[in-house]
């Protein structure tokens, strides 16, 4: 039966505004933002031209270093403009959508009958590769590499994100994942996480992977975590991690032999006026999704994703091809706390027993985007191991990669941390340190190292 | 009481003055000297507005002002029995236990103890202030623990400019040369009476008790006697002899 894994460290957070489970309407658009930013660790090349017609589907971008690798553009239309910043970085790619879409056709394919690598072949010519992730270094992966397995997490527990039994609540995506699932399994053994609330329910019932149960707070869905308990990734060793709904979309491909780049999206946050889910296009600009649903009495920062992991929007900018909600949280530069670090701050969450959150465990807070402190050094010793479920030295392994002491680094288990697994412990830490931008600058410095 | 509106007009001139006097203490004003100053007091009065620029958009409300103040809260009640003891130990010695009362006491204390107060935070925070303007960052808040522990690790009657010399050895050589707070290796408390213990070492042993004595006693009260300074030290071999409140 299902292996159950209890987690006893971590944090929920309760924010006011998660989504509802109902549907809101949306938009069609006709500009599409592509970025390539969404798929970690890429160097892209742009293989379209401007003014180029392109179909849903065909390559738009390729890994710089591993050409195979390509990325389909979610829509038919042709290509606006390649948007480029600072030293010719691509931020997005442009599409306008025709008013008739055009699919490039895969064909249809019984996943029963293909082998591992018909299976990767089929991914890498139809650009959807790329959405596999890999432990170590958690960036976007390459078809050279063994995975010893694959891992899905379809349990979404940061704050405000988007629900993913209630995504594959709907038949044809149920169907979508199973065999998206079945594909993986040919390339490697499949796990796939599930959480205490989803057992018992259709995720269980999924053939071909073998199913964890994990009980346990956030961050028990962050699919590190998992592979930690299940599986740890040692050095020299490599495994995939795949986004559950990025299942769905493999899963699409082969039962309908089109790339069809749509995801449920959650749209939440105390500032969303309605708050419910939309079936999106991967690329669809944010603001034709948050059409008039966002308040505006204060300034409202809008995350693409959710306020610990998410990307904050800045300007134009498309759904990402990961993310699983939207939400929208008061940016709080306009306030002013007279004295706060003294007053009882009863508003505020904290999980210091100097504050009064832990007198009140139901409550739901509005949280904005404000530091409230100064950056300082590491002062409290054991803040980030008191949410970090892993088995690894948390504060340890920080320090190692401030001050760039490579084999401590391999000693504490760099290869086996992604920036998220962090993301709580950015949120408790007293001294304000930037970690999950350290880890990630950690990684890369690595990966480049050993390359 | 203050709330937590957004906009709280009570405060509003307070926080717009700061505004304005900002761009005195940026670089190429008048007063850029005192720049970190003026970001102590800033951060003092209010919570920094700064938004979260990459990682996580949401934090929680503790911080490093939050815990040393915590600290320094949970120290106070130890400080007022110890005022009191100060006191109590001075009538003990004197032999009029019975006569003294708690308020004659503590008051006793309270001003045997308040200039060494005053001297630990003047120049152990001086010296933090300098050093922070000195290399450009803002002032840590690790030295108001430390601050409110040296005095009561220390004899009471310790001549003040010794326990300056000792406050500043441990500030600059066991905290400010390591990188400042969270990166010193020693506890800068202790290592301001290790200073104490090798530099003045018959005096810190222990074997004598450390009691205040001398006094004043003006309007019925008792006061610690304000003697020239290196004459503290000579207070305590007489412990028990002479000069006490009740002599008269």
């Amino acid at each position: 039966m299902a292996n159950v894994i209890k987690l006893r460290r971590g944090l929920n957070i309760n924010l006011a505004g998660k989504a509802k489970e109902e549907s809101l309407p949306l938009d069609s658009s006709e500009a599409f933002l592509v970025s390539p930013d969404d798929f970690p660790g890429l160097t892209p090349k742009v293989v379209v031209r401007e003014g180029e017609h392109v179909k849903a589907g065909s390559v738009l971008f390729v890994d710089k270093h591993c050409s195979e690798v390509g990325f389909a553009s979610p829509v038919s239309g042709t290509v606006e403009a390649i948007v480029r910043g600072e030293r010719r970085k691509i931020l997005y790619l442009k599409i306008k959508a025709d008013a008739r879409q055009e699919y490039v056709d895969f064909g249809i394919k019984d996943v029963g009958a293909l082998s591992g690598d018909e299976v990767k072949n089929h991914l890498l010519k139809s650009g959807l590769f790329g959405y596999i992730n890999q432990l170590p270094y958690a960036v976007s992966t390459r078809p050279d590499t063994e995975p010893k397995a694959i891992f899905v997490s379809a349990l979404r527990d940061m704050p405000l994100q988007g629900d993913f039994l209630f995504e594959v609540g709907d038949e044809s995506r149920m169907k979508d994942f199973q065999t998206g699932l079945t594909a993986l399994s040919k390339i490697a053994k499949v796990y796939l996480g599930i959480g205490s609330v989803q057992s018992g329910s259709v995720l269980s019932e999924m053939k071909d992977v073998e199913i964890y149960e994990f009980n346990g707070p956030c961050p028990a869905g962050n699919v590190g975590v998992q592979i930690n308990h299940i599986s740890p990734v040692n050095k020299g060793e490599v495994v995939w991690t795949v986004d559950p709904s990025s299942v769905i979309i493999f899963g699409r491909l082969f039962n309908t032999g089109q790339v069809d780049l749509r995801r449920l999206v959650a749209i939440a946050g105390s500032e969303m006026k309605r708050t419910g889910y939309v079936d999106a296009l991967i690329g669809i600009p944010v603001e034709t999704i948050l059409k008039d649903n966002v308040k505006a009495e204060r300034n409202v920062r809008i995350i693409n994703g959710n306020p610990l992991t998410g990307r904050v929007v800045t300007g134009n900018a498309g759904l990402g091809a990961h993310t699983s909600e939207i939400t929208a949280i008061p940016e709080g530069d306009d306030v002013n706390e007279f004295v706060g670090w003294i007053m009882p701050r009863f508003k505020t969450l904290s999980t210091s027993k100097s504050y009064f959150s832990w007198l009140m465990p139901g409550k739901e807070y509005v949280l904005d985007a404000r530091i409230k402190g100064g950056k300082r050094h590491m002062i409290m010793s054991g803040e980030y191991d008191r949410v970090l479920p892993m088995d690894i030295y948390g504060e340890y392994l920080i320090k190692a990669i401030i001050s760039g002491n490579i084999e401590r680094q391999e000693e504490l288990g760099i290869y086996e941390v992604s920036p998220e697994d962090f993301a709580l412990a950015e949120f408790v830490d007293s001294s304000k340190l930037p970690l999950q931008k350290i880890v990630r600058e950690g990684l890369d410095t690595l990966r480049k190292e050993n390359a | 009481m203050f709330s937590e509106n957004p906009i709280n007009e009570r405060n509003m001139s307070l926080r717009n003055y700061l505004d304005k006097i900002r761009p005195n203490f940026e670089k190429g004003g008048k007063l850029h000297a005192l720049k970190s100053v003026y970001d102590g007091m800033e951060t003092f009065l209010y919570v920094p507005r700064d938004t979260s620029k990459n990682g996580a958009s949401i934090h929680d409300a503790i911080d490093s002002k939050r815990i040393m103040s915590i600290v320094v809260i949970s120290l106070l009640p130890a400080m007022l029995f110890g005022m009191y003891n100060i006191g109590y130990q001075n009538a003990l010695s004197a032999g009029h236990i019975g006569d003294a009362t708690f308020w004659g006491m503590f008051v006793y204390g309270l001003l045997a103890l308040l200039p060494n107060i005053l001297v630990s935070y003047i120049v152990g925070l001086g010296i933090e202030f300098i050093w922070a303007q000195w290399k450009g960052e803002e002032i840590q808040e690790g030295y108001l623990v430390s601050g409110i522990l040296i005095p009561l690790i220390v004899p009471v009657t310790i001549p003040l400019w010794t326990l300056a010399l000792a406050i500043a050895f441990s500030v600059i050589f066991a905290k400010e040369i390591f990188g400042g707070t969270g990166m010193n290796i020693f506890n800068v408390a202790l290592i301001a009476r290790a200073f104490l213990f090798f530099a003045y070492p018959s005096k810190m042993t222990g074997d004598t008790i450390w009691v205040a004595t001398g006094a004043s006693s003006d309007w019925g009260m008792l006061f610690p006697t304000v003697t020239p300074w290196p004459r503290r030290w000579a207070k305590l071999h007489k412990v028990g002899t002479s000069m006490h409140r009740f002599q008269t």
